[in-house]
């Protein structure tokens, strides 16, 4: 049987992994924060709660995984977003960010590579973010460590596969129809052109070849622009993310209700 | 009135990581080229080298959040220019790694940046200032050290958003040196050899740092050996 990890597995896209996975008679380890998403997964899931931002409950899930046996697929999922003006968000709100986003998947690795917790012949799946390709602005702290998060999986990726037998990927996925997604975008509307999370998370599980996976042709195309052409990527972002975001900030009623 | 060539007026820098390496370095080429410099390091006053240049020094541990805070409020009034330059970083492979000092590292090398700019922001945009932000050419990914690496993508990709939102108002640059001889290596764990001799010397980055922030276009620059090279003819002749 296929045992997976899937770091914020309780909502969004690390939600439809672990129905991915079950689907496929993968046996499911889930790590959130969430204490009552954890409740309502399905029968025979493994929860683990912690909150990734702090320091103690992440050594504590780390030492409840390294008891665990080892895992075929980990897919470090979990992450958070602040949006808007980068001096208008709360300075605090954006280290937290850093500390879920970034420091707490590059400790868990650590973590299990050192404890031998990663099955040879695993897969060792990061979330990046579309982002890498075309950038963020309104979001310049979540962008920066997204492409942290994928420039760790690039380190590895050689080294891991070599000595391991270990395969790292990173999926960089567009908007999607998430709570998460939703919430940070400028045109909450927009549902209809977005990802179903549950595509992008039949892609990962399809998807044992490759480093890099771009679920979607819209998604794909818009890392292709950006590889070529970064700086056009960027003022497009700008025009569509940043500038309707801080026209939103400027209208204090939308601002109080968030 | 008298006409000044723009790089010859006289500016206030803030410099972080003063106290060492490529930080101490830029200060010394500030200082002769005539501007104001405020430092940071973390070691105190007293155990700075013996000829360092006079300037408004003061330790401040930059992981530290509310140290930063109180640094920025007494010490800053104006300011056209910060040069973030503290950072560390250690050679360690992933099996080398200690998954408790990951924090530390990403602590120094990006969250404390993010502070820095958040608190520096309102003081720039003020003056119309830039911002300076070094990293690394090991942003692009490094097996020797990838927690490291990952702290530089990181504050590349947050540079290149940032520079996008501040357009208009304050210019943003990440500056990116190839490998420097500061000693940098040799705490990071790795031994001075013959390699450590083809380093980049610091007083050229220093420059290349110092002019790169000041670049029309681009928020990013690499700071190589081929940089390094094709300017040496333009050092002679100034
Ligand atoms: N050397 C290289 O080959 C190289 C290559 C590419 C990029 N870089 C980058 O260039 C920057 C400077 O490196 P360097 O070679 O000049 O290194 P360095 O000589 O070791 O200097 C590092 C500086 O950062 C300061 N610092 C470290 N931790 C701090 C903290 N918690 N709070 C406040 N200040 C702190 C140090 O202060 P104290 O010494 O007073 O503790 C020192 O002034 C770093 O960001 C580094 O990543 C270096």
């Amino acid at each position: 049987m296929t045992r997976v990890l899937i770091t914020g597995g309780a909502k969004g896209l690390g939600r439809a992994c672990v129905r991915t996975a079950l689907k496929n008679g993968g046996h499911v380890t889930v790590l959130d924060a969430d204490a009552s998403g954890l409740t309502q997964l399905p029968d025979g899931v493994s929860a683990i709660h912690a909150d990734l931002a702090d320091a103690a409950e992440l050594r504590s899930a780390i030492n409840r995984l390294s008891a665990s046996e080892p895992f075929d697929i980990v897919i470090m999922n979990a992450g958070i977003n602040a949006t808007g003006p980068f001096e208008t968000l709360p300075v605090e709100r954006q280290a937290k960010l850093i500390a879920v986003n970034l420091t707490a998947p590059m400790a868990l690795t650590t973590a299990l590579i050192q404890a031998d917790k990663i099955a040879r012949d695993g897969r060792l799946v990061f979330v990046g973010s579309l982002s890498h390709f075309v950038s963020y602005p309104g979001a310049s702290t979540y962008a920066g460590t997204k492409d942290g998060l994928t420039v760790f999986a690039r380190s590895l990726r050689r080294h891991l596969r070599r000595s391991l037998g270990i395969r790292v990927q990173v999926v960089a996925p567009g908007p999607m129809d998430t709570d998460h997604a939703t919430e940070h975008s400028p045109t909450p509307d927009d549902r209809g052109t977005r990802m179903h999370p549950s595509v992008v998370a039949d892609t990962i599980w399809r998807s044992w070849s490759g480093f890099l996976i771009v679920p979607g042709m819209a998604a794909s195309g818009a890392s292709i622009l950006g590889r070529l052409l970064p700086g056009m990527a960027g003022r497009i972002m700008r025009r569509v993310i940043f500038e309707k975001l801080q026209a939103r900030t400027s209208e204090p009623s939308n601002l109080s209700s968030r | 009135m008298k006409w000044q060539a723009p790089h010859r007026r006289s500016r206030i820098y803030l410099v972080t990581g003063a106290s060492s390496g490529i930080g101490l370095a830029v200060v010394k080429q500030l200082c002769a080229q005539g501007h104001r410099v405020i430092g940071t390091g973390r070691r105190s006053g007293t155990s700075l080298p013996v000829d360092y240049p006079d300037i408004d020094y003061r330790a401040v541990d930059l992981t530290e959040a509310a140290a930063i805070e109180r640094f920025i409020d007494d010490e800053i009034d104006g300011l056209d220019r910060a040069i973030l330059c503290a950072g560390a970083g250690f050679y360690r492979t992933i099996e080398e790694e200690r998954a408790g000092e990951v924090e530390h590292i990403v602590s120094i090398n990006f969250t404390a940046q993010i502070r820095l700019a958040h608190a520096l922001y309102g003081k720039l945009a003020a003056r119309k200032g830039r911002l300076g932000l070094v990293g690394s050419v090991a942003h692009k990914g490094a097996a020797a050290m990838p927690v490291y690496a990952a702290t530089k993508a990181a504050l590349d990709g947050f540079g290149r958003a940032l520079a996008l939102e501040w357009r208009d108002r304050v210019a943003v640059r990440v500056l990116h040196p190839g490998p420097t001889r500061t000693g940098m290596a040799e705490q990071a764990g790795r031994p001075a050899d013959w390699l450590t001799k083809l380093m980049l010397p610091p007083h050229a980055v220093a420059d290349m740092v110092i002019d790169g922030l000041e670049a029309d276009r681009g928020y990013r620059r690499t700071i190589s050996y081929g940089r390094y090279l094709t300017r040496l003819p333009l050092r002679a002749a100034r």
